[in-house]
């Protein structure tokens, strides 16, 4: 039994459909997903952090600002911790004992991270994006 | 493994609803195949979570059920289990614009596509996601010490991006990216081949070339999955309802139940579309038992699902705590604020959309009376509502907000008007030759 011609032109008009989205496929979207923003920076400079505190502990993010303000970097420092919780607090609110984090965005150029009294240098680390210093409340 | 459960899931349901419904069109019965599949494994990958079931079982069940299920379908009817998938229903012609639309469509989504998406893809649904791909500690999630992650809303999303990453061991940032490509192609392949389905060629491929060949979808469908994923399940029961006079099959009639429910799985706003929805469709059909009784045994188990998350789980909302909202709703400042907000918005954004709705009301009025116009109004009228007792800052709320609710609300409402419009088209017809004739005798009189 033979295909008429309008099953083989259609068939031929599928087939060319799936290779063209196949070749965008490639050409526009592969690039956009595989090109790393500042999440992937910021997971890169908090691979050690992640090793250091255990998955079910909370750490605290040490600011003075109002996350409101700007949450960017907040959101974006949980995002890579996930499954771990991270809580924006003020320095005196932290219970003692607790692990802190403190991140600079090095696009920032004159911001400077402010030291604690009573606190444990635990771990600095960063890369050409960031730094990310961990504390641990005396 | 978890893309053989997704392939054998759609395989077996496209099978249950070519089998147990009259939809002739193959490519309406696989989009909703695609989306009750991954509705399916969304509800049980939560539930395996919840009861800690290990993820092996999970996929194991999965696969093996589907496999069972087709197995026995192709032995009971052999080489006619498929028959209804001809490539040859549509014309040469139709296929290749239809084809094109869906290329410029691919473009346009792979050109706007961003790693990890926009801010809410990121900062709420994916990473809700990482939360559920951990078994010992996806419990983190809920807890209302993250700040403004919205603890409290749906899995839908998130537990698709968590089983997807499980299975493959990484989580990779294509995941949520392919996964909004599948629903951003699912909602513009329901809305076309339910216009083809009724036979209602020309308006169908008019409104899906308006939708694929222009960017009225874009930036949001390839940034925002989570409003494009409502916006097609707010569309998938009204599709259904224009389709189940001709077939009132039992299973129909569940799947729209099912599907209005499972809209609330996805986001909250589809809470208030279930209940609406459950509301107007008892109202129309209050005396046909059989239709109520399949609609809401459709409904029962993702509104079981909702409620077993909602009650168990999840935090409280912020919507309702240490919000005073009966002050809010007597302010009539706020009120004021929406309005001009709405108006500024949809004049700038939306034109055509208003052109359109101001056009069916000269052509086909009765359109505003419509099952579906009522649904989608009483949405937008809820959402209203809810702007108007925000506990956030109401300018801050609607400026990153707005053109979310009017992208989930875009596609049903043009679907709507245009199959409304095609089902009437031999009394429009009549009522634009009455227009003209009266033109071109007002004409004649004052040359």
């Amino acid at each position: 039994m033979g295909f008429s011609k309008k099953y083989i032109a259609n068939a031929a008009l599928l087939g060319l459909f799936f290779v063209i989205n196949g070749v965008l496929f490639v050409r526009y979207f592969v690039p956009n997903i595989e090109k790393a923003n500042n999440i992937d920076q910021l997971e890169n400079a908090l691979l050690q952090v992640k090793e250091t505190i255990p998955g079910a502990s909370k750490v605290y993010f040490l600011t003075e600002k109002n996350i409101k303000d700007n949450p960017e970097i907040y959101y974006k420092t949980q995002f890579s911790l996930a499954p771990g919780v991270l809580i924006a607090e003020k320095y005196e609110n932290i219970p003692n004992g607790s692990y802190m984090l403190q991140v600079h965005d090095k696009k920032i150029k004159d911001e400077i991270l402010p030291k604690y009294p009573g606190t444990i240098d635990i771990s600095v680390n960063e890369n050409d994006y960031f730094q990310i210093v961990l504390l641990k409340k005396d | 493994m978890i893309l053989f459960a997704v392939l054998l899931g759609i395989i077996a349901s496209w099978l249950l609803i070519d089998k147990k419904t009259a939809i002739t069109n193959a490519v309406l019965k696989g989009t909703l195949a695609f989306c009750f599949t991954l509705s399916i494994l969304s509800f049980f990958f939560v539930l395996f979570l919840f009861a800690k079931i290990n993820f092996l079982i999970f996929n194991a069940a999965f696969v093996l059920a589907p496999l069972i299920y087709i197995v026995i379908e192709i032995r009971k009817s052999g080489k006619r289990a498929f028959a209804s998938i001809k490539i040859t229903q549509i014309s040469t012609l139709f296929l290749l614009v239809a084809l094109a639309g869906l290329l410029l469509f691919s473009k346009t989504f792979f050109e706007n596509s961003i790693r990890w998406g926009d801010w809410d893809a990121w900062a709420i649904w994916s990473q809700h996601g990482l939360f559920l791909t951990d078994s010992s500690l996806f419990a983190n999630l809920f807890t209302q010490d993250i700040a403004w992650t919205h603890p409290d809303y749906p899995l839908m999303l998130p537990s698709l991006n968590a089983m997807f990453w499980k299975s493959f061991g990484s989580q990779s940032a294509f995941v949520p990216a392919v996964l909004g490509y599948s629903i951003a192609m699912a909602l513009v392949l329901l809305i076309l081949s339910s216009f083809f389905e009724r036979k209602f060629v020309f308006s169908g491929l008019f409104v899906f070339l308006l939708l694929t060949a222009t960017s009225v979808l874009f930036p949001f469908a390839a940034t925002q999955q989570a409003d494009t994923f409502l916006a097609l399940f707010l569309l998938i029961p009204i599709v259904l309802c224009n389709h189940l006079e001709a077939n009132k099959s039992a299973l129909l009639v569940t799947l729209i139940g099912f599907f209005a429910a499972t809209s609330a799985w996805i986001k909250n706003e589809g809470l208030v579309f279930f209940v609406l929805f459950a509301f107007c469709f008892s109202v129309k059909y209050f005396r046909q038992a059989f239709l109520l009784r399949n609609f809401f045994l459709g409904a029962i188990f993702p509104i079981v699902v909702l409620m077993v998350f909602k009650f168990n789980y999840a935090p409280p909302g912020d919507l309702f705590a240490n919000n005073d909202y009966h002050a809010k709703l007597f302010d009539a400042g706020r009120y004021k604020i929406i309005r001009d907000f709405a108006r500024q918005y949809l004049t700038e954004n939306c034109q055509f959309l208003l052109y359109i709705m101001g056009g069916i009301l000269v052509l086909h009025y009765k359109f505003y009376l419509s099952f579906a116009f009522i649904v989608i109004f009483g949405l937008a009228a809820s959402y209203f509502f809810i702007y108007v007792i925000t506990p956030n800052d109401l300018n801050w709320h609607l400026s990153t907000s707005f053109y979310r609710l009017v992208h989930q609300l875009f596609p049903v409402l043009l679907y709507s008007i245009f199959f409304s419009a095609s089902e009437k088209w031999p009394v429009i017809l009549s009522v634009a030759s009455k227009v003209k004739t009266k033109f071109s005798n007002l004409q004649k009189r004052y040359p």
